[in-house]
């Protein structure tokens, strides 16, 4: 077709507003089940790294920030107020991984031990660092059912000591980034259940290789306006 | 040209990616697994196929000089819906695919069709056009994964046979790129026959 001001306008105008009729009709539909999908893989999430018990859970949360990043720890107890454990929404702070944040679910017995961890997201390359989101890998293995405290938070080739962790093979750079995302909800875990001393030692302390602690200033509750 | 021919013309004659040579960027970003090659191989397939029929529908209205902003307009509105409607009601295959699926927009398999095919046939034509072509790429898409798979990972379709001994190099570029090209020698030296 011959190529006039007045039709080309005219054509594009309305292959350009018939577009976004649909793809906003599309949005509509599926908006709804988008939140709900989201929603509903963290709150399973939320439980699924505490121990299953019966009833239903009731859920505090305590949203704060550590070096400008929002995590959230939740209190999970049972209807009769009996502490379950905390589970810790977080991500990789100072150390992304190879190719973007990496989001965890970290859940805490009220003792400090690891319980469990669940990888929300990762953009990790499969096969490598993706490895991450399989049970039983070297990265879980080193944090699981292990007390938060007695952890070094660095993966083996930064500090040999005893108790830090066994990196993905092939993938220490991924490996960082989940080892700095954990350290991170036990900074949270420490702050929310008030043991303000091992918070200033772990944000103090050798911990060299996760910085993410280092200069913590948690602001107190969700709501807080951040000026910076 | 038979009805047939439009859809096997794109597996083996016209093969987008061993013989076209189109959509590289895609082909060795997404092939690090077999189900991830095969999953962005239906994703673009759906893409081409709507994409194919409504510019047929519409190529008679179009003047020529803004064929290329209509054409894209079009396919990159597709791709949003088609992201959306993943992310809803197929997440766990969304996540994989993470930021490929924008990155069909500008998969040149699409435009190149809608060019050389759809803007000149009819919509039925342009669709079978759109299911042959999109067969071949999912195909080959699939073929690689799985190769770069077995030969990286030990496994195959996540069923692992021999994990953690194979060379890493194969789930990286390099790799990918050595094995497109063995493939590609021996796609083209059967079809030749």
């Amino acid at each position: 077709m011959k190529s006039t001001l007045k039709n080309m306008v005219l054509v594009l105008f309305t292959i350009t507003a018939v577009s976004a009729f649909l793809v906003g009709v599309v949005n509509n539909i599926t908006k709804d089940t988008i939140q709900k999908t989201n929603d509903d893989a963290k709150l399973l999430a939320l439980t699924e790294v505490l121990p299953a018990f019966e009833g239903e859970p009731v859920f505090v949360h305590d949203t704060m920030k550590i070096e400008g990043a929002q995590i959230v720890a939740t209190r999970v107890s049972k209807a009769d107020g009996e502490t379950v454990g905390y589970a810790v929404e977080t991500h990789s702070l100072t150390k992304t991984g190879y190719a973007d944040k990496i989001y965890l679910m970290v859940g805490f017995l009220a003792d400090g031990t690891i319980n469990e961890i669940k990888v929300l997201s990762q953009k990790e390359t499969p096969g490598l660092g993706a490895n991450m989101v399989k049970p039983g890998n070297s990265l879980e293995k080193g944090f699981k059912n292990k007390k938060a405290s007695e952890v070094i938070f660095a993966v083996k080739k930064d500090d040999k000591r005893e108790g830090s962790i066994d990196a993905l093979s092939g993938a220490t750079i991924s490996s960082r980034a989940y080892v700095d995302a954990v350290a991170a909800a036990y900074a949270a875990f420490l702050w929310t259940t008030g043991q303000r001393e091992q918070f200033e030692a772990a944000a103090t302390s050798g911990n060299a290789t996760s910085g993410a602690t280092k200069t913590t200033e948690p602001a107190a509750q969700e709501g807080d306006v951040d000026n910076e | 040209m038979s009805k047939l021919q439009l859809i096997t013309k794109g597996l083996i004659k016209e093969n987008p990616t061993f013989v076209l040579i189109l959509g590289m960027c895609p082909t060795i970003g997404v092939t690090s697994s077999a189900i991830n090659g095969c999953g962005m191989g239906v994703a673009t397939m759906a893409v081409l196929i709507m994409s194919n029929i409504v510019i047929s529908l519409i190529k008679n209205f179009i003047p020529d000089k803004v064929r290329i902003p209509a054409f894209i307009v079009v396919i990159a509105s597709f791709v949003t819906m088609i992201e959306m409607l993943m992310q809803a009601y197929v997440p766990a295959l969304y996540e994989s695919l993470g930021v490929f699926i924008p990155l069909i927009v500008v998969n040149c398999i699409i435009l190149g069709r809608a060019e050389a095919f759809a803007s000149k046939n009819t919509p039925l034509d342009s669709a079978l056009d759109g299911i042959g072509i999109g067969l071949g790429f999912t195909a080959s898409l699939t073929v690689i994964g799985a190769v770069r798979e077995v030969l990286g990972s030990g496994s195959i379709f996540g069923v692992e046979f021999a994990p953690d001994v194979m060379p890493l190099l194969f789930i990286l570029a390099p790799g990918g790129f050595i094995v497109l090209g063995y493939l590609m020698v021996l796609f083209n030296k059967i079809a030749k026959r």
